[in-house]
């Protein structure tokens, strides 16, 4: 019974990691009409960027949840700035050109390049330790703090990233710019940099997510290959350009698959969740929340 | 040169090459024989890749997912019944993978152009982690080690590590492989593909059945991936679930972008370049093969999107145009 607890919460937690992560690729997707491959790249950059900043800062402040908590703030600010400054040299010149297999290419090859950059300025594996030590008892389990506070941030950030879409004047335009792009343009709305923007605005919910997730896996430069395609499944199954079919699509792929890691190893279980939720796709070709894809 | 010339022109290259490669045993040691082997199985499935990707425009990164499968079904057949049996092993390991492509086919291209991407993406994340948790079947990433096949030509025997006559063999298959690929793009239905590719919507009006298109092209795409893979297992005689990663599906993008999509020979040309290069560069800097092909890839994207046979016969055709104003 505790095991099929355990496995459910860490579902639920993972969920909402998920979920973060399919939110940047989401946006991406909506705004640009871009499959951002390079998405677990910058997932894996949060990581990687927090990792080095964490220990300078810790003893620099002398509070571990202070200095994590300021990681939080900087590694998505650094990561996202990164992500603008790629997405004007090397997307903007294809993107203008309406050239959309070149986009999944051009971020495939970010991919490589930022992976393959971590490896070589990274090498060796490190870790962080978690900023919240203990557990909570829950009907006979105890589960680790940390765990809980890292659903419940990634739910704050999701929470944020809604209200900076639908209470500021730059989420009006990104709204403005996925449902017709023309009309967007031809009322002034600057769409290049809304769409170095909400690139940026991906990649630093994807940072913030890998940060998030840092004390609690180990760090690889390979991390962001496995979330990113879970992401793009859950962005899938949810219904294209739908943020609460992606939230939705996240929590139900990974609780599944928690429950199913009861009865099967972990990668089997993770095969069948993701063959399940495919599957699910059968039955609703558009999507749980997706509308039928207009004829481009 | 007219046009007709170009393509006389190629047809001269390509039988040349052709009795090259045929001679290559008798001068080449057994590493670059081998080697040689790998860019022909390799740029079969890159081929297969280009009936999908250059020529009925879908953008596929699961097709490693075929390649595997058609490893496997040559594989398991071959422990099954001995390395005799490897005609049935090709022929098996070939269905295989085209049996799972007609099914997977079916679901995929109803989902949309952005939804078949990202589907056939998971399913190559699928299969990869159902293989390596199949342990005892797959060999997980140990994998399976295969005996050589039997063959043998004047006292010359097939080894693993000198293919041999194996070499002849592949080749006979790899050329008739493609000369299957280039009859089909040059059939009604490899031009009712383009018309896919070009403009679904009026290849709709038109009357054709673009479901159905997609589904053949996928179905066909993934039977020629099986059989380079089975080909793979017989002549590398070891087989990994690594082949079904999704890593090797975007290697076959590259390849087929770098030499050209939609010409079917310009695959053939980027699995050699890169094959190259990166014999070149794991001696030079092998830590940086990643970084240098992610640069070439975005030089690609920006600069030359029609890959070096494209970006050839534009240069040509332009120059043809030139000469017909003057």
């Amino acid at each position: 019974m505790t095991v099929v607890l355990f496995q459910l919460l860490s579902g639920f937690v993972w969920g909402w990691v998920v979920a973060l992560v399919a939110l940047g690729l989401s946006l991406v997707y909506g705004v640009m009409r871009i499959i951002n491959v390079a998405h677990g790249a910058f997932y894996m950059l949060g990581a990687a960027v927090g990792i080095s900043l964490y220990e300078p800062l810790r003893s620099l402040l002398g509070s571990a949840p202070l200095a994590f908590s300021l990681v939080l703030l900087l590694a998505p600010l650094l990561v996202g700035a990164l992500g603008a400054l790629l997405e004007v040299t090397t997307l903007r010149p294809l993107v203008a050109r309406g050239r959309f297999a070149m986009t999944i290419v051009a971020t495939f090859a970010l991919m490589l390049i930022l992976q393959q950059g971590a490896q070589l300025l990274l090498p060796g594996v490190r870790s962080v330790p978690a900023p919240l030590s203990g557990g909570v008892e829950l009907l006979g389990l105890r589960y680790p703090l940390y765990r809980l506070a890292l659903a419940a941030m990634a739910l704050l950030l999701l929470g944020l990233t809604a209200l900076f879409l639908y209470r500021t004047r730059f989420g009006l335009w990104a709204r403005a710019v996925r449902q017709d792009r023309e009309l967007a343009v031809s009322v002034g709305i600057p769409a290049p940099w809304v769409y170095s923007g909400t690139f940026a605005l991906g990649a630093g919910l994807a940072a913030a997510a890998g940060w998030l997730t840092a004390p609690v896996v180990r760090f690889d430069p390979q991390m962001g290959m496995d979330i990113l395609l879970q992401s793009f499944l859950v962005v899938i199954v949810g219904g294209l350009g739908s943020l609460r079919g992606a939230v939705v699509a996240a929590l139900l792929l990974r609780v599944t698959e928690g429950l199913l890691t009861v009865w099967f190893d972990p990668v089997g279980a993770r095969a069948l969740a993701l063959l399940l939720m495919g599957a699910l796709l059968l039955l609703r070709p558009h999507g749980l929340f997706g509308r039928q894809e207009a004829p481009a | 040169m007219s046009r007709r010339g170009i393509r006389a022109l190629e047809g001269m290259l390509g039988l040349l090459g052709l009795a090259a490669l045929a001679v290559a045993p008798w001068v080449l040691n057994p590493f670059q024989l081998g080697f040689l082997l790998k860019i022909f199985i390799w740029g079969l499935f890159a081929a297969s890749f280009d009936v999908l990707f250059g020529y009925a425009g879908l953008l596929s990164l699961g097709h490693s997912v075929y390649f595997g499968l058609g490893a496997y079904g040559a594989a398991w057949l071959t422990l099954a019944y001995g390395p005799g049996a490897f005609p049935l092993a090709l022929t098996a390991g070939a269905l295989a993978g085209g049996i799972a492509a007609a099914a997977l086919g079916a679901l995929a291209v109803r989902t949309g152009s952005h939804g078949f991407i990202i589907l056939t993406a998971v399913s190559a994340l699928i299969a990869f982690l159902g293989a390596q948790s199949r342990r005892d079947l797959t060999g997980g990433d140990d994998g399976l080690t295969l005996p050589a096949m039997p063959l043998a030509l004047g006292g010359w025997e097939a080894g693993c590590a000198d293919p041999g006559p194996a070499y002849l063999l592949a080749l006979g298959v790899v050329v008739l492989g493609f000369w299957a690929l280039w009859r089909l793009v040059r059939s009604p239905l490899g031009l009712a593909l383009r018309c896919l590719r070009e403009n679904e919507l009026r290849a709709q009006a038109l009357g054709y059945n673009v479901y159905a298109l997609k589904w053949l092209a996928f179905t066909i795409a993934g039977l020629g991936a099986a059989l380079a893979g089975a080909l793979y297992a017989l002549v590398n005689c070891h087989v990994s679930a690594a082949l079904f990663s999704w890593l090797v599906s975007a290697d076959v993008l590259i390849w087929t972008l770098f030499g050209g999509a939609g010409t079917l020979g310009g695959p053939l040309l980027g699995t050699g370049t890169f094959f190259a290069l990166r014999e070149l560069l794991s001696d030079l800097w092998p830590a940086g093969y990643p970084v240098l092909v992610g640069l070439a890839l975005l030089g690609i994207a920006r600069f030359l999107p029609r890959g070096i046979v494209g970006g050839l016969r534009e240069l040509l055709n332009r120059q043809q145009r030139g000469e017909a104003q003057r």
